[in-house]
């Protein structure tokens, strides 16, 4: 059996969207699959959606947590592309927008490459915005 | 992160992977364990905790002699506080006081420029960074979890990983840590440098790039501030701060005598007015308004109801003058080189105010 994560739009799981963030998505669809079918899926909340800072890190923490082998994700930021390698996940990136169901399909076909390094920061709340540096900085 | 062994015995250079060379940064593992009682005041990173460090009350208790202390700030940027104050301290100076001139806007301090003062021989500030100790660690995940910042990546069934830019050294992960597994590190967030320059002494603070605990550099420059003030006597502080109202203005002009505004007549700078004087007002501080640009057309209506809904009064308006200009283009002061100057007299003129107020 192999566990994949996929960034989803609300409400998650196979009919919604892929989101373009990986981190900052509102959830997870984790999709269980063997054989080359789907046998399991579920839907968690993303904790860690709106936490100030670090929620690369965090978002990285629960797919530990989670036990999962491969993230779909439309863009990875680089301290949740580090984490995620040092967890040993495969990352797939740039499939936002498409269905979670097609993005499954993509990958059990073999159709997706493995992200070679993480995209751009600031999909989300940025880095230390909000700490009263009004934006001077970054 | 490199492992314990790798890193002992000094500094390495931390290269990240990817193009990320503006973060490679130093840091160094420095004792093998954390001290004991270990700063607790450390844990508490909101500035409301790091501006009971009362600076007055410091020199007060050490010091038969007690400087008068004036922040200058004023909410909006470029409304000229750093030629205010430093004008100002060169007035003083010349008076025969002896003035400490401190520049507390880290992220972008320009008294430097503003003097023609080279800033080198910066002595570090630093921060405590986490460690761990392989043998020790059994991955427990208490660290991460602790980690306001998020800054700990609990792998299972190995070390932790830190990512030490996220880092703001408040030490949780060292206090929860049963396993006494997390070792004293530090990292440099900035540096303190220490001038001369037409008899006033400088003191200038300067934020690491990328780095975001200025507080930690502003605390480190106050500190000193104090310890110069108990060693030399100093008759006088000057502030400069940031522009804004956030947490570094505060920190900065906590311990002030007499808060200096200095705003512009546009709609722009009477709204940044408003919101510093409310700050001196929470911060129960003594505050007055310096208009700067004062002829140029703008609603002074407004900027005397500002005034009188937050109690502050009118101390001086310096006109718009193009000696000013030629003062930053040649880096030395507009009272020295253009005594006369419409600017400068009305400077003088606010200095007298002040020196009155205080009687200096």
């Amino acid at each position: 059996m192999e566990r994949i994560v996929v960034s989803s739009s609300p409400p998650g799981g196979l009919d919604s969207l892929v989101d373009y963030r990986f981190a900052r998505c509102s959830h997870f669809t984790v999709v269980d699959v063997e054989d080359g079918k789907i046998i399991n899926v579920s839907v968690v909340p993303n904790q860690s959606a709106m936490v100030p800072h670090g929620a690369g890190i965090q978002a990285a923490q629960v797919i530990a947590s989670l036990r999962a082998q491969v993230v779909i994700t439309g863009n990875v930021g680089p301290n949740a592309f580090s984490s995620l390698q040092s967890l040993g996940v495969k990352i797939y990136a740039g499939v936002g927008g498409i269905k979670v169901k097609d993005a499954i399909m993509k990958y059990l076909s073999g159709s997706l490459s493995p992200a070679s390094g993480p995209g751009a920061f600031g999909r989300g709340m940025g880095r230390g915005m909000g700490r009263g540096r009004k934006g001077r900085g970054f | 992160m490199p492992s314990v062994e790798e890193w002992e015995g000094g500094w390495a250079e931390v290269e990240k992977e990817g193009d990320f060379s503006h973060q490679v940064k130093t840091y160094e593992l420095r004792h093998q364990r954390p001290k004991p009682g270990l700063e607790v005041g450390a844990l508490c990173l909101s500035t409301s905790n790091l501006l009971k460090t009362g600076l007055r009350k410091e020199i007060r208790m050490n010091s038969n002699r007690e400087p008068k202390v004036i922040g200058v700030t004023g909410g909006k940027g470029g409304t000229g506080k750093t030629t205010i104050a430093v004008n100002l301290a060169f007035y003083f100076s010349n008076a025969g006081k002896k003035v400490l001139l401190a520049d507390c806007d880290v992220d972008a301090p320009s008294i430097a420029a503003v003097l023609g003062v080279e800033m080198k021989n910066g002595e570090e500030v630093e921060q405590f960074l986490p460690f761990f100790d392989m043998e020790r660690c059994i991955s427990c995940g208490e660290c991460s979890r602790a980690c306001r910042m998020h800054a700990i990546l609990h792998v299972p069934d190995k070390t932790p990983i830190l990512f030490p830019e996220l880092c703001l050294g408040c030490r949780a992960c060292a206090i929860v840590c049963q396993m006494n597994a997390i070792l004293e590190g530090r990292k440099v967030v900035g540096w303190i440098y220490e001038a001369k320059s037409y008899g006033i002494d400088l003191l200038i603070g300067e934020l690491k790039l990328n780095e975001r605990e200025s507080e930690a550099v502003i605390k480190e420059l106050k500190d000193r501030a104090i310890r110069f003030s108990r060693e030399r006597g100093y008759d006088l502080i000057i502030i400069d701060t940031a522009p804004g109202a956030h947490c570094d203005v505060a920190l900065s002009i906590k311990d002030s005598d007499l808060v200096l505004a200095v705003t512009e007549p546009t709609p722009f700078g009477i709204h940044d007015l408003d919101l510093i004087l409310r700050l001196a007002n929470s911060l129960k501080l003594k505050h007055a308004v310096v208009v700067n640009r004062a002829d140029l057309p703008g609603d002074y209506q407004l900027l005397r109801e500002i005034c009188d809904k937050n109690s502050s009064r009118f101390i001086g308006e310096v006109p718009v003058d193009d000696k000013v200009v030629q003062s930053h283009i040649t880096s030395r002061p507009l009272l020295l080189d253009h005594p006369n100057s419409p600017a400068a007299k009305s400077i003088i003129n606010l200095a007298k105010e002040i020196e009155e107020e205080f009687s200096l």
